[in-house]
């Protein structure tokens, strides 16, 4: 939706939304208001301290991830300071429980989750999820406690095993294939589902 | 002259002083034998549940027993077999470790999961199906039963393990699998607290079953059942707390989890809540902060105990099932009440279920299939409590208990037999999605934390108090304010999760390689890899290795220290000294008395014991004394003799164990996986010094499987002729030779030492 400063949804644009991610109308509606309830000085969209601003995801040890996928880009442009509304409910689409019915295309079939969680955890971006960015992210799981000697030790280890069925391209980490077969046995959609109120 | 005194009695016998201990002790033993039997029968009926063995075994047992029963000397048996199990006993004594052990290991994070789920298949799955049935039979029976609320009892409900048995043989998914687990259990417990309150109302006299009674009897459900979960909630975190300061007295600890949930099933019972109830939930409380606080072996005794006794205890049920079922069976058949009871009970098990499911499914996030619908429906076993509450409701109270007896038991036949042994086949038919065989690894643990933090992050975002939500706070709580009280460095608890799971996992890991190497079996390659890493150590690129995570991580070493927790230079330690032992206890002469063990030894471990290796050692000891004789003689030409003689042993010696040790030492160093040169030193320039021995560890290959190759290798060493070497070092001074390499290496030795005796059959053996 831009940076249009809407204060209200009208019902065209919320069937748009509705029909890219799959949201029913009153879903999307609700959603709405909560994305006004976030932006605070109504600017039409969020900003990374809107989200950071939500109590419990700032002590979410994951916050700064999470936070990414709305705001994605790297440079200074616009998607990276600003979320706006379409973009916002795309993302929460990936979270939307998996029926019979999802297809492939969805935003929330099995298959959209998993990379979902896979460009989570590819911090570069190069489509490949080495030991170091494993690594990265058990830190920021973990508490103080766990050296960093043992924090390599258990990142070895996952990756080991994640590969233990693949042969060759030691160092150069997982693709989005490997992770899927890796993770396959995992139920990944079913964990990543949330409930939206209608 | 006569004899006034009595001849001492020289043997005795005390039967009656000891009957009662010896027919259970023997029963025990017996049902044991018969599980022991029914695993060769799985041979040939794969297919028959357990339940139904025993059961059958039952039924002959009590067959024997009925058609001696007019010998009505020895009715011993019998009737102490009557008098123990009595609805007494079943439900003090035989019920608690089964229904302890379901609760204890009940898997959190699923059960917490499907909450909502289970309690509506519980509770309310077991009322409908309680009340259908009964209004049914009465229904169709009017005038010939007795008439009142008590008609279907509580046979509808009682479902037993042997559903979870057969579910866990096949793996079925972990939402099934706590669907059908959580719900037997607690409906256990529902269907007893029904009963009290049905037996409440038969006491009371007639013309009580009016309006305001009803009303409380629903109160006195919720509060049955919820005081009895709350108390076991209570007994939990109380032993909880206790372990808390076992740290001393490791030897009881797991005394104090076993009593304390014993006392709290007790209690419950004593108060009149639902003792099920409140042993399940204590259990289910004590275990994460008990699992932290008690050392590894009271783990283990606590967890093994706990499944001997509950498995003992299931055996009996079904067992006496069987006996009663020849005892009561004939007199009071009752064909339509039977006939009917089994039907109704079936319909409305499949009714319950599909309704409940669809009206369930509205509002779970992850649907219950149609499929894993049948399956519950199908598979919902009836089992001992059903039998154990009949056979407890008195005569006076219900006049056709017998005939309802009867009936419980068909119930009970029908459902384990039938649908026992097809629920197998048809979970496979229906191709049920099957659950994993094996526990999550390493990777998918991490990767299912981020995206329990990434959901509960999203759950933020939106602002919605879901399941995550809730769970997370509750865990924060929990960690924050609960876990410093009931646990024992709490500090330690939040990080620790992922740490002890990697620690477990390696254990767990470590002994399968080690078994593996031990018996000889090849690793293969993620073993391999594994193994590796566990040796490695952290070679963090940019850390000193000598600052290694032991100095960090503050290990908490207890008398009774978990092997998880040894750090990396023990473990080199430990290895140095196991590589030393393994070396002198090869080749250190034994003496003649240690020589028999050690023979003994050798023969268990698979060697063939060496007549000639005592005579070759004998021979050898007295060449090298010979040796030393002559060398030390002033005489030159016994000088010069001494030389050659050296020389000749040396020589015969190598010779003699090239040729005997020779295909051995072959195999012996033939080794897929790394290079070993055992080398024999007499030197002659140094006999004072004995014979010493030089390992010297070549470079450990791990990727080299091919033994034709490495044999190859072996050969041309060996017209090097290195074998006869003048030493250099004693193995054990020189720390840089013996790097910390892959741990094959050491089983290896081992496994080698095995793989040569079953390799070479026939021929004398020597080390």
């Amino acid at each position: 939706m831009g940076s249009k400063q809407s204060v209200a949804l009208s019902p065209d644009e919320s069937q748009e939304v509705a029909n890219r991610t799959g949201f029913s109308i009153a879903q999307v509606n609700k959603l709405y208001h909560r994305f006004n309830l976030l932006d605070k000085d109504s600017k039409g969209h969020l900003s990374r301290d809107d989200l950071l601003a939500i109590p419990e995801l700032a002590m979410n040890p994951l916050a700064d991830k999470i936070v990414n996928l709305f705001l994605p880009g790297e440079n200074n442009d616009a998607t990276s300071t600003e979320c706006g509304f379409l973009k916002y409910c795309e993302v929460l689409s990936h979270f939307r429980p998996t029926n019979s019915k999802t297809k492939e295309s969805d935003l929330n079939s099995k298959q959209a989750k998993t990379k979902l969680i896979f460009d989570i955890f590819d911090k570069d971006k190069s489509n490949r999820l080495t030991r170091n960015e494993l690594l990265e992210i058990l830190r920021m799981m973990v508490g103080k406690n766990i050296s960093e000697d043992q924090l390599y030790a258990i990142a070895e280890r996952a990756i080991v095993e994640a590969k233990q069925n693949l042969d060759g391209k030691s160092d150069a980490g997982l693709c989005l294939e490997d992770f899927a077969t890796a993770m396959k046995s995992t139920e990944i959609d079913a964990k990543m589902s949330v409930r939206f109120h209608d | 002259m006569e004899e006034t005194s009595e001849l001492l009695p020289i043997i005795g016998l005390n039967w009656d002083e000891v009957k009662i201990p010896l027919v259970i002790s023997l029963w025990i033993l017996f049902a044991g034998i018969a599980k022991i039997g029914f695993h060769y029968a799985n041979r040939v009926a794969p297919r028959v549940p357990e339940c139904c063995l025993l059961i059958c075994l039952g039924l002959i047992v009590g067959g024997i027993i009925y058609a001696v029963r007019d010998d009505s000397n020895h009715n011993d048996f019998l009737t102490i077999a009557e008098h123990l199990f009595t609805p007494h006993t079943f439900f003090l004594i035989i019920l608690p470790p089964i229904v302890l052990e379901a609760g204890y290991f009940m898997p959190k994070d699923a059960f917490f999961n499907n909450i909502g789920t289970i309690l509506t298949y519980a509770i309310i799955g077991t009322l409908l199906n309680s009340f259908a049935t009964g209004l049914s039979l009465y229904g169709v029976y009017k005038g010939g039963l007795m008439p009142g609320l008590d008609d279907s009892h509580d046979r509808p409900m009682g479902i037993l393990e042997s559903v979870i048995a057969v579910f866990e043989e096949i793996h079925v998914n972990v939402v099934l699998y706590i669907c059908v687990f959580g719900e037997s259990l607690l409906n256990d417990g529902v269907a007893v607290v029904l009963y009290k309150v049905y037996e409440s109302f038969l006491e009371m006299p007639e013309g009580s079953v009016n309006a305001t009674n009803i009303f409380r009897a629903v109160l006195k459900f919720f509060v049955v059942a919820g005081g009895g979960t709350l108390l076991g909630i209570v007994f939990g975190f109380f032993g909880a707390f206790i372990t808390k300061y076992t740290i001393h007295v490791r030897i009881i600890e797991p005394t104090f989890v076993f009593i304390v949930c014993y006392i709290a099933y007790l209690t419950a019972e004593c108060v009149d809540f639902s003792a099920i109830l409140s042993i399940v939930f204590c259990g289910f409380t004590m275990i994460s902060y008990v699992e932290h606080n008690i050392s590894g072996k009271s783990h283990t005794t606590v967890k093994y105990g706990m499944k001997m006794v509950a498995n003992i205890c299931e055996i009996t049920i079904f067992m006496f099932l069987g006996i009663s079922a020849i005892s009561d069976f004939w007199i009071h058949w009752n064909t339509g009440f039977v006939f009917w009871t089994v039907l109704f009970i079936t319909v409305y098990r499949f009714m319950s279920v599909y309704g409940l499911t669809y009206l369930l499914n509205k509002g779970r996030l992850e649907p219950i299939g149609k499929v894993d619908q049948f399956v519950m429906a199908y598979g919902g076993l009836r089992g001992g409590i059903a039998f154990a509450l009949t056979k407890l409701t008195s005569i006076q109270l219900v006049p056709q208990i017998n005939v309802m007896l009867c009936a419980c038991l068909v119930v009970i036949f029908f459902t384990s037999f039938i649908q026992g042994a097809s629920v197998g086949p048809i979970v496979e038919w229906l191709n049920v999605k099957k659950g994993d065989a094996e526990k999550r690894g390493m990777d998918e643990e991490v990767v299912y934390r981020a995206i329990d933090h990434v959901v509960s992050g999203i759950e933020d975002v939106i602002g919605h108090h879901g399941m995550h939500w809730w769970m997370h706070k509750l865990s924060e709580f929990n960690a924050k304010r609960i876990n410093p009280i009931f646990t024992r460095d709490a500090w330690r608890l939040a990080d620790q999760e992922i740490l002890d799971i990697y620690h477990r996992m390696n254990l767990r890991d470590a002994t399968k390689i080690i078994n593996k190497a031990d018996t000889g079996i090849m690793l293969n390659r993620s073993e391999q890899k594994l193994a590796e890493l566990m040796l490695q150590g952290n070679s963090l690129p940019d850390m000193n290795p000598q600052d290694s995570s032991s100095s960090n991580l503050r290990l908490n070493l207890d008398e009774n220290a978990d092997l998880g927790k040894f750090d990396k230079k023990e473990c080199i330690k430990v290895k140095h000294d196991a590589n030393l032992h393994h070396m002198l206890v090869d080749h250190l002469y034994p003496t003649r008395q240690n020589m028999k063990t050690h023979e003994m030894l050798r023969t268990r471990r698979g060697h063939i014991p060496a007549e000639s290796k005592i005579c070759h050692q004998k021979q050898e000891i007295f060449f090298r004394r010979k040796i030393q004789y002559h060398k030390n003689s002033k005489d030159p030409k016994k000088k010069g003799r001494y030389e050659k003689v050296a020389g000749d042993l040396v020589e015969t010696e190598s010779e003699r164990a090239l040729k005997k040790k020779g295909l051995e030492k072959m195999d012996d160093i033939v080794e897929e996986e790394d290079l070993v040169e055992i080398v024999a030193d007499g030197s002659p320039e140094s006999p004072d010094e004995g014979i010493t021995l030089n390992i010297d560890y070549t470079s450990t290959d791990l990727s080299r499987t091919e033994s034709p190759e490495v044999n190859g290798n072996i050969t041309a060493k060996n017209d090097d002729d290195t074998l006869v070497l003048a030493q250099t070092e004693l193995p054990w001074k020189s720390n840089s030779r013996i790097s910390v390499e892959a741990d094959p290496r050491t089983n290896t030795e081992t496994g080698r030492r095995y793989r040569t005796t079953s390799n070479i059959s026939g021929t004398s053996q020597e080390q």
